[in-house]
């Protein structure tokens, strides 16, 4: 009495019994070799000289909400790290991130955010030298301004294998620097160039053969002027982000 | 004679799609997510996730990292997405998540609903990403969008099943 789904259905659980018990034994070695290698306390790391700088933005790519100002943060930093010891046979990729974490407005609230990321696809790739390297990412967070808070930046990763579990990590490089703060100059400045641009325009198309490096001081006096009403720090808690 | 075999033949074909069933439901539950097994459609996460790998989520965490990958839903629009967790900010009651997919230029804010700058954890998401299989989702996408292939199969059945009754 052996017809077709009889046949059928013994090399289907035969099939399902051993690709099991592979893939089994496939992420147990997998991860028997990461514990040798003491993956999650990599010590070779080092992330230094962060140097961070703010901006101020108008548009909803940038966090804005009908053309509110949102103060938008970036960051240069220098990092170090051998992630060699990540890739076995069961590597399909690394996925390195530069994170930084602070604090929230009310007790329990945390914030963390991407500064930096990178797809690290072979082993030769994985020893990061980084020197002045700039974030990839304009930050902004859920209130109107980063406030100058501190922050902890963190070098994490995460091994993406070619079957199993996803692997997540952090090395032990930890690094803190303080959000800058737009000084009040630096804010007009800004609110000033989107205002007087047509102008701007005008003025170096006429004296471009004469003058053409010359500063234009006139438009920031405007600036000045027109700045005064735009001074409240509205902080909006988190609970208020509307969410649809 | 013959209907009684036919009536046992009909009721393990019964017993095959109850219990996948059943199997599917109590994943569900288990993991908390209405779709704990998913496949992958877009490129969006290339090269770590291709179309046809198969995902294994897990929706019981009570605050998602950075980092993690998510499967997340917009609402009003039923095909959810694999993408990469780039921001969040939470406080004891609520957290908010921008994503990402690692293959992609710029963050999300052009994928989710108009107006909607964050993902809510509790409600968006339908599991983050704890396992990874290759390739083997491909047959469904072959299912649902290839007619040949799904024609096939069923005629394949068909014979067999016409096969086993003699």
């Amino acid at each position: 009495m052996f017809n077709l789904v009889t046949r059928g259905q013994a090399v289907a659980n035969q099939a399902l019994t051993s690709s099991v018990f592979i893939i089994v034994t496939i992420v147990a070695i997998t991860l028997a070799r990461l514990y040798q290698d003491n993956v999650w306390s990599i010590d070779t790391t080092s992330i230094g000289a962060i140097s961070p700088s703010a901006s101020i933005k108008y548009s909803f790519n940038y966090g804005s909400t009908n053309r509110q100002p949102k103060e938008n943060a970036k960051i240069q930093f220098d990092l170090d790290a051998d992630l060699t010891s990540l890739f076995n046979w069961n590597t399909k990729q690394v996925f390195v991130y530069v994170t930084a974490e602070y604090p929230g407005k009310s007790d329990g609230s945390s914030n963390r955010v991407t500064f930096w990321d990178k797809i690290i696809v072979s082993k030769e790739d994985a020893k990061l030298h980084l020197v002045n390297q700039r974030s990839k990412y304009s930050v902004w967070d859920v209130e109107k301004s980063f406030r100058g808070r501190e922050a902890v930046v963190r070098l994490e990763w995460n091994i993406q294998p070619h079957i199993g579990p996803l692997i997540f990590g952090e090395t032990e490089a930890t690094a803190t620097f303080n959000f800058a703060e737009i000084e009040k100059k630096k804010k007009k400045k800004e609110q000033k160039v989107e205002k007087v641009e047509p102008v701007v325009e005008e003025i170096k198309e006429e004296v471009k053969e004469e003058v053409k490096e010359e500063p234009i001081p006139e438009p920031v006096q405007q600036a000045q002027q027109a700045q005064e009403v735009e001074e409240e720090p509205v902080q909006e808690p988190l609970d208020e982000v509307p969410i649809q | 004679m013959n209907i009684r075999q036919q009536l046992t033949q009909f009721l393990s074909l019964a017993y095959v799609f109850t219990s996948a069933f059943v199997i599917w439901k109590s994943l569900g539950i288990i993991t908390n997510s209405h779709s704990p097994i998913v496949v992958v459609l877009s490129g969006s996460m290339e090269p770590a996730f291709q179309r046809g790998d198969i995902l294994f989520l897990w929706n019981r965490d009570q605050e998602a990292k950075v980092g993690d990958i998510v499967v997340y839903e917009i609402q009003g629009r039923n095909i959810p997405i694999v993408h990469r967790v780039l921001r969040e900010h939470h406080n004891s009651d609520k957290q908010l998540l921008l994503t990402k997919g690692d293959n992609n230029a710029v963050d999300d804010l052009g994928l989710y609903a108009k107006k909607q700058k964050y993902l809510n954890q509790k409600t968006d998401l339908v599991g983050s990403v704890k396992a990874y299989l290759p390739k083997l989702g491909y047959v469904t996408i072959l299912i649902t969008e290839n007619v040949y292939f799904k024609y096939g199969m069923l005629g394949l059945m068909c014979i067999s099943t016409l096969l086993t009754n003699e």
